[in-house]
């Protein structure tokens, strides 16, 4: 009987737990902050993790509460870009590559292999699919602000997902006017509009003029549109600190400072007294949306780690991370976690892996000593050319390697002499193992291997395990009682 | 980048007044590359190449020279939405009034130029030197090298530079401005790379100058994801 007993208590008590649990998940976050950085695959995050705290240290992301481990693929790829992997996220559907939040017979190519997409519009046509609600739309039909921010350009592939449906992620032209209020493509699912909207590069909002390397086709200018339609225009951090952050405040931001990069500069080569850090917008964006009495969902995106990884160049991709562990900080420092659930994780990985075998303390930017012959005084170590090579490496990649004077992507039958090059230097690209005769310059690809997640604050006991990229959709909702 | 100025041993360009005394020449020139390299492996490597280069006052564009059949293999892999081929698309590299360097990709099959922004040459390899785009070297570096004897073209002198870490040699045609041949070998023999050019026309004879700015202009990032 009392063993009975103890047994029947015992049960109690677990269901009592498993109850809690999941009660405690569902609405338990008011505000929700998805921070997402582009490519930022495991090796990306130790590296970093490494070069600004050593290998004992910890970023910002790492000290959260829960870690569980993501699955990226899409509906046709092992590998996938940012447009499914984004809307997976945002949706809970797992779509093909190259498709921004519709569902999963929607295709980015006609039958003929030709995209849909004219220049920078769209020619997606009736039937390719239908929109699929992101996490972001519920949100504001329950009433919530909603922002988003990145450093890539404001109609890229992530943040497009969060807020525009489209068979083609090239259709940038058509992505922007989605947001426009009173604009004939506008997505009504937006009500009157997402409250914060900042990214780089203006040139898919209006008409080109003047030093604009490009422009809309269609002449029309989406930023007096949104004005009209009562957004603050902010354009760098001066005009961004003077906009207001009371209740009901609309900022659309475009940073032009990188000129013709298409986005917003990297952090390595950020102007600080013009252009803004992620973290100062995602600042910003909080101090607006949190004026809202129903809860906010703002998505922050470090949209540029991607592309220093897709141009082999470790260092970029390493301090733009850390900017956008600064920004995670930010957050954190600014928010009530008992209501606030904040989420932190990657759209997919990169090809960049550690070599050889470095002594604790190597610089992680440089060339790869070794744990023993660095005690005897041995430098670095050397492949079988006698060359040496650097930590990082990437598996893939075109661009370097060349000895052309006009550049090119020519592949010498002997490796760089590195031994009097500072390979530590922002400049400096790294080695990659297969050479793409057909690849873009410096596009080295995406890999396909799982991406961390990690999560702290109301509602992040669901995030755990290791899960299909789709599943942190239902998370989010769950947490936020939808 | 790093690997341009190891090649060249630091041939990093010089001012605007050197750039504007060449900016002059029409002409196109048969480039050829050839490395060879003995690895501890004991395995012989060699590679080869060669493009055309095409100098037309202040701008070059550089067309990869293609075997007919690699060229056949190869047409109809050579460009997506989201990618194009970087080793066969033409580079246009301009000198602008102001001494800055432009670096653009010209697709003639799409008609589409791809802008390259100064902050990702080095992503595809570009130095960002248009005294190396126009002339292969610049010719500051003969300032650190010894002058030799004359080449066997008129018109051609060698420069010769002995380092720690091995040798260098440029036969300099400076009549043309032009670097006719390149050579860079290590200290113990197992490794040398070899440029060389010539003349093939005394006019730049490539529609892509006038074509190119009727082209549909695109980003470096637009190809990536």
């Amino acid at each position: 009987m009392k063993k009975f007993n103890l047994n029947y208590v015992a049960a109690g008590l677990l269901g009592m737990t498993l109850f809690a649990s999941v009660a405690n998940a569902a609405g338990e976050a008011k505000n929700i902050i998805f921070f997402l950085g582009d490519g930022m695959g495991p090796t990306t995050i130790t590296a970093a993790r490494i070069y600004q705290y050593g290998e004992a240290g910890s970023l910002n992301m790492e000290k959260l509460k829960r870690t569980a481990r993501i699955k990226t693929y899409s509906n046709d790829a092992q590998t996938a870009d940012s447009a499914p992997t984004m809307a997976a996220y945002m949706t809970g559907v797992r779509m093909n590559n190259e498709v921004i939040s519709m569902t999963s017979d929607t295709k980015a190519y006609d039958a003929n292999g030709a995209p849909f997409t004219s220049g920078r519009n769209s020619t997606c046509v009736t039937g390719n699919g239908t929109p699929v609600p992101t996490i972001l739309e519920t949100a504001i039909s329950k009433g919530k602000a909603t922002g988003v921010v990145t450093t890539a350009r404001l109609t890229h592939a992530t943040p497009a997902a969060t807020y525009s449906h489209i068979c083609n992620r090239n259709g940038e032209n058509d992505i922007a006017a989605q947001t426009v209020p009173g604009n004939a493509k506008f997505n009504k699912a937006l009500g009157n509009g997402v409250d914060v909207l900042m990214g780089g590069d203006s040139t898919y909002w209006q008409p080109k003029t003047g030093a604009m390397y490009n422009g809309r086709s269609d002449s029309v200018n989406l930023i007096t549109a949104m004005q009209s339609a009562g957004y603050n225009y902010v354009s760098d951090l001066t005009t961004l600190n003077a906009a207001p952050v009371t209740a009901g405040t609309k900022i659309l931001g475009l940073f032009d400072q990188a000129g013709s990069q298409g986005h917003m500069s990297y952090e390595a080569d950020r102007d600080a007294t013009k252009e803004p850090s992620l973290a100062q917008m995602t600042k910003k964006a909080i101090d607006i949306l949190s004026k809202n009495t129903n809860g906010y969902f703002l998505m922050v995106e470090g949209g540029r780690i991607d592309h220093a990884l897709h141009g082999t160049n470790a260092y970029r991709a390493l301090t733009d991370t850390i900017a956008f562990d600064n920004a995670v900080k930010v957050a954190l420092d600014s928010v009530d976690l008992s209501n606030t659930l904040i989420v932190v994780t990657a759209d997919h990985d990169h090809t960049m892996t550690f070599n050889g075998y470095p002594s604790l303390g190597n610089p992680i930017l440089g060339k790869a000593d070794n744990y023993v012959n660095v005690k005897k005084g041995i430098p670095a170590l050397s492949s079988g050319d006698k060359l040496p090579y650097t930590t990082l490496v990437f598996g893939n990649g075109s661009g370097n390697g060349n000895f052309t004077a006009g550049g090119g992507a020519s592949r010498l039958s002997t490796r760089a002499d590195l031994t009097s090059i500072d390979t530590t230097t922002k400049d400096f690209n790294q080695e990659y193992g297969v050479q793409f005769a057909g690849a873009s310059a410096g596009s080295e690809t995406h890999g396909g291997g799982d991406v961390m997640l990690f999560s702290t604050g109301a509602g992040s006991s669901l995030f755990k395990g290791t899960v299909d990229n789709t599943k942190v959709y239902g998370f989010m909702k769950s947490a936020f009682g939808f | 980048m790093k690997i341009n100025k190891s090649f060249f041993l630091g041939l990093i360009l010089s001012g605007a007044v050197v750039c504007a005394a060449f900016a002059q020449d029409n002409a196109a020139y048969k480039v050829e590359h050839y490395s060879i390299s003995i690895g501890r492996d004991g395995v012989t490597r060699q590679t080869s190449y060669s493009e055309t280069l095409y100098r037309n006052g202040s701008q070059v564009i550089y067309v990869r020279n293609l075997p007919a059949n690699v060229s056949k293999r190869d047409k109809h892999e050579r460009h997506d939405e989201r990618h194009f081929d970087s080793t066969l698309t033409p580079q246009l590299i301009t000198l602008k009034k102001n001494g800055e360097v432009d670096f653009t990709y010209l697709d003639p099959d799409n008609k589409i130029r791809i802008e390259v922004p100064k902050v990702e040459f080095n992503t595809v390899g570009f130095s960002g030197s248009w005294v190396n785009s126009f002339s292969l070297v610049d010719p500051m570096i003969f300032k650190k090298m010894i002058k030799k004897e004359p080449g066997s073209k008129p018109n051609t002198v060698w420069y010769e530079q002995v380092t720690d870490r091995g040798l260098t040699r440029i036969l300099w045609d400076e009549k043309n401005k032009i670097a006719s041949v390149v050579e860079v070998s290590n200290k113990d023999g197992s490794m040398k790379n070899r440029s060389s050019s010539e003349l093939i026309s005394l006019s730049s004879n490539n529609p892509l100058f006038t074509q190119a700015n009727t082209f549909t202009s695109k980003v470096i990032s637009d190809y990536r994801d």
